[in-house]
């Protein structure tokens, strides 16, 4: 079965649906009712056989590259995290298709958000190509 | 000493201790909750959540930021 990647951001992506603040600005009641819900999400892929793994990422970006022989590497912390696409975590799921991707990921993004409305977040969907990479062979 | 506002207290010599981490971050937020001043609480909380390196650590201090906020 074929494998995605269903990437939360920080930052980036296509204009939000709607504009909302940060969520330590949220209501106490709405932080708890997003975490419950993605605790409820993990709990639904598990019981469907469809949950590989699922990871969150500090927000510390740093950029590495060779620095040339008998150099040090380069480090930067790249362009702004304000400005920039940054990955805050992710779901790797294990579906029947790509529809079937592509609803889970609809639901994700139906999380609750200030208010308790839909955050109607952008969610990045990304299949895992399948098969052994050249470099393993 | 309790009485006075966090300026009172050594702000160097703390982060000195605990480092330009989370946890300084989240102390801070602390005092200021002692002195009543919520709002800068929050932001050292929300601080600390951004710089936090645990899911345990992050999700309690954006739940300290949201309940100071309010």
């Amino acid at each position: 079965m074929p494998k995605y990647l269903l990437l939360k951001h920080y930052s980036g992506g296509p204009e939000p649906h709607h504009p909302f603040p940060p969520m330590d600005q949220w209501a106490p009641e709405d932080v708890e009712a997003h975490m419950a819900f993605l605790r409820q999400v993990k709990t639904l892929l598990q019981e469907n056989g469809e949950y590989v793994d699922g990871q969150a990422l500090t927000q510390a970006q740093t950029w590495v590259r060779y620095g040339g022989p008998d150099a040090a590497p380069v480090t930067t912390d790249g362009p702004l995290p304000e400005t920039s696409d940054l990955v805050a975590g992710w779901y790797m799921v294990d579906v029947e298709s790509r529809e079937r991707a592509i609803e889970l990921a609809a639901y994700i993004s139906s999380e609750p958000g200030p208010g308790g409305g839909p955050l109607y977040e952008w969610i990045d969907v990304r299949e895992v190509m399948s098969g052994k990479s050249s470099s393993e062979d | 000493m309790a009485d006075e506002p966090i300026s009172a207290w050594d702000e160097g010599a703390l982060r000195d201790l605990l480092g330009e981490r989370h946890r300084w971050h989240a102390v801070r937020g602390h005092l200021h909750e002692l002195d009543g001043e919520r709002p800068a609480a929050a932001e050292a909380y929300a601080e600390a959540a951004r710089r936090a390196t645990t899911v345990a650590e992050r999700d309690h201090l954006v739940r300290q930021a949201a309940r100071a906020r309010r």
